[in-house]
């Protein structure tokens, strides 16, 4: 039997999740990382990406994550998340919206900053994770997924 | 004096209709204040926790980052958050004093405002300081997103020793009835006071490196300053303005009330008067 912690994704707009935990799984910049009890302490920042979470009884939840920190500490770990969504919180019309104009931005936009680029591409990739969360299939949708 | 009944009867009713907009204003600052207080209650967690893990984090990684790094202060900028719209009480007049008074204290060579909300633009407009950028029209609805933009424009100025120090004057929430005018400093940031139960100081490892992740985090801890700050500032003035529409409603009626009197006593006089000559004329006819 794994032993459980304290886990609490937390945005600037509310507490997403308070509960215990046997494991998570998350990517930091570093790559994917998966968080048992008792793990080191570390403290690193993550980038958008679906989440794992396991609950105590086995089954498995999946969070969207839109950037943010995660901090491991001897009593739990917190994520600070600029936004985390469930997939009963995701707004599918919103994400659809974001990915079509990050889409747009990033074909027409070739000659724009650098800056603007990487903001684009981060919106989709957020997006895209949002839909991937709510179950739609990305792959029979308008061809943008070459990135 | 049959005219001043009239001129009375028409103040009346001009006072009964300035207490109709009170009342219903009163009525719509109270409801966004519930909204208000709820946003800013539930940004709360996420507040305390950023400032919790900074406070660890500088601790244990050093501050060897530019957003930790104090300069002589020769170029100071404040940021003040007003209301975009007045009829809010003490609210504007509240927080522009203090942002004005801690302007005079500073004895900075240079002194910008960044103006939050149009009362406080206009407020320095008409005072001549310069006010280096504006944010108005922030809506009641609060984004993250808006104080991200705000915190951008300051951290990228100070990262590019434009200025070198950045103080940000807000109000406090506390309840309906008291709201309180803060100045705190944006930056360089000043690492939070740590609460003592640090559960065990083992070894803390910063992936990939503590400037990574400061790099990361001290930008976003001040975007959450100046979000809980906008969030604050915004239930304040609800607050401040449902309780001045209170006051304002309570006054009308006291108003009206007396004037009332005065017009009943007044249309009295006017039929005793009639009755009067009623009876002259008519003694006069015998």
């Amino acid at each position: 039997m794994a032993t459980n912690y304290r886990l609490r994704v937390v945005t600037p707009e509310r507490v997403v999740l308070d509960q215990e935990t046997p494991e998570i799984i998350v990517r930091t910049t570093e790559g994917e990382i998966g968080i048992l009890a008792h793990h080191l302490q570390i403290i690193s920042p993550l980038v958008p990406h679906i989440m794992t979470v396991y609950h105590p009884d086995g089954k498995i939840e999946q969070v969207a994550i839109g950037g943010g920190f995660i901090e491991v500490q001897a009593n739990g770990v917190t994520i600070l998340a600029d936004s985390a969504e469930t997939a009963d919180m995701v707004d599918v019309a919103r994400a659809e919206r974001a990915r079509q104009r990050a889409v747009e931005r990033l074909n027409t936009g070739a000659s724009k900053e650098s800056v603007d680029l990487a903001r684009a591409k981060r919106s989709l990739v957020r997006a895209e994770n949002r839909l991937r969360l709510a179950g739609r299939d990305l792959q029979s949708m308008s061809a943008s997924a070459a990135h | 004096m049959a005219g001043g009944l009239q001129e009375l009867r028409r103040r009346i009713r001009s006072v009964q209709n300035t207490q109709q907009i009170t009342r219903a204003m009163k009525l719509v600052a109270g409801a966004k204040l519930r909204r208000a207080e709820e946003r800013a209650r539930a940004s709360r967690e996420y507040f305390r926790e950023i400032r919790a893990v900074t406070a660890r984090a500088v601790r244990r990684g050093g501050n060897n980052h530019a957003l930790l790094e104090t300069r002589p202060e020769e170029n100071l900028a404040m940021v003040v958050v007003t209301s975009d719209r007045g009829l809010a009480g003490p609210y504007n007049t509240n927080v522009l004093r203090r942002a004005t008074m801690e302007l005079r204290a500073s004895s900075a060579k240079q002194k910008q405002v960044y103006a939050v909300g149009r009362k406080g633009r206009d407020f320095f407009r008409y005072r001549q300081v310069p006010i280096a950028e504006e944010f108005v029209a922030l809506g009641d609805d609060l984004s993250y997103r808006q104080a991200k933009a705000i915190a951008d424009v300051i951290v990228a100025r100070y990262l590019a020793q434009e200025v070198d120090a950045v103080y940000l004057t807000y109000t406090e929430y506390h309840n309906a009835m008291s709201q309180e005018p803060k100045t705190i400093r944006l930056l360089p940031v000043e690492p939070p006071a740590e609460d003592n139960q640090s559960g065990g100081d083992l070894g803390y490892v910063f992936e990939p490196d503590p400037r990574e992740v400061f790099e990361d985090l001290l930008p976003r801890y001040v975007e959450m300053l100046v979000f809980g700050a906008l969030l604050e500032s915004k239930a304040s003035e609800q607050g401040a303005r449902m309780t001045a529409m209170d006051n304002a409603s309570k006054n009308a009626d006291e108003l009206i009330r007396r004037m009332i009197l005065l017009r009943n006593r007044l249309r009295q006089a006017a039929i005793t008067r009639e009755i009067a000559e009623l009876v002259g004329g008519a003694e006069a006819l015998k």
